[in-house]
């Protein structure tokens, strides 16, 4: 990948990276490992430690909320999951970028 | 054995990485800074049983992820993030603001009192000499992440230079100028500070976070 495409690909990514957090926990909580695989496969991720950040941001916004699971069933994780603020975030965004990107499709198509 | 030694040495690698996360975090407000360093923490547990690539490659370099939770803080941010106090840099420029307070209220306080004319050439000297100190020493703690390793670099520099100065001054006894005496000719109380101000100006540069010092290389 190119210098040039990488960095409009970073650019892209700062501000639709949230959104797709917040959908990646509407199937049900998450945990941070599982989260930043399921989200770096997919190339939304720059590394997969840079998903930590975003994370405590959306808690402390209230968007997602934290519980930690019973130590008697295991391993002990953090799991993740969306609160319902998360949940009407994610809806105001879903309306926004569906016209959003049409435009940008269309534009982008144009000759 | 041979497991063991690999499990020692994934251990010794675990701990260097969050050292070295915990040092570039350090810039964060104290919050944010527990939370990132803990999820990571639980990742790397989660991970080192079954993946053997080094950890850099696993979550990223933690410059890159001080990086990113700066840029987050302030795209949602009214200004800018100010490096906090938890950055061992950071307390060695104000633990060298603090050192240099005594001998310079000392010095003031036996001005005042020693009983002559208050405007003389001898307290005008010191007030003069006390100025380079207070431009430098403040600066650095009221800078923005962007612009505190610049700053931090300029004000030690300008310190140094200024010292410089006066050694050079006092070695060639340049006392007949009037502003080279005021300025460069030392005072024996604000001359006791300098050396240790020096020092800690020097190993807040020499520590300071990768992601303060290299942040336009970052992505």
């Amino acid at each position: 990948m190119g210098d040039e495409e990488d960095r409009i690909l970073t650019n892209l990514r700062k501000g639709v990276l949230e959104f797709c957090v917040l959908s990646a926990l509407t199937t049900g909580p998450g945990y941070g490992r599982n989260l930043a695989q399921a989200l770096g496969e997919r190339g939304l991720l720059a590394s997969e430690g840079t998903l930590y950040p975003l994370l405590s941001r959306l808690r402390d916004a209230g968007l997602v909320d934290t519980e930690l699971t019973d130590p008697a069933d295991g391993r002990q994780r953090r799991y993740y999951s969306l609160t319902t603020a998360g949940h009407a975030r994610l809806a105001a965004f879903r309306a926004a970028w569906a016209p959003f990107r049409d435009t940008v499709d269309d534009f982008l198509e144009t000759p | 054995m041979t497991t063991s030694l690999l499990l020692d040495g994934r251990a010794d690698e675990k701990a260097r990485y969050l050292r070295e996360l915990r040092r570039e975090l350090s810039v964060l407000p104290s919050g944010r800074r527990r939370d990132v360093l803990r999820d990571v923490t639980d990742h790397l547990d989660d991970a080192t049983p079954e993946d053997p690539r080094p950890f850099k490659e696993i979550l990223g370099a933690p410059e890159l992820i001080a990086r990113t939770a700066i840029r987050d803080h302030d795209l949602h941010a009214p200004r800018s993030l100010r490096p906090g106090y938890a950055m061992v840099s950071k307390r060695l420029q104000l633990l060298a603001g603090i050192l240099y307070c005594p001998p310079a209220v000392y010095g003031l306080v036996m001005l005042a009192l020693d009983g002559r004319d208050w405007f003389l050439w001898d307290h005008l000297r010191f007030l003069l000499q006390l100025v380079p100190a207070l431009l430098f020493l403040p600066l650095p703690l009221l800078a923005r992440w962007k612009r505190w390793y610049l700053i931090s670099v300029l004000c030690w520099g300008g310190y140094v230079a200024y010292l410089v100065a006066q050694l050079v001054v006092n070695q060639m006894a340049v006392t007949n100028l009037l502003a080279a005496e005021l300025w460069f000719v030392p005072t024996s109380m604000v001359w006791i500070s300098h050396a240790p101000v020096i020092v800690l100006l020097t190993l807040a540069l020499l520590g300071a976070p990768t992601v303060l010092r290299h942040h336009r290389n970052l992505r």
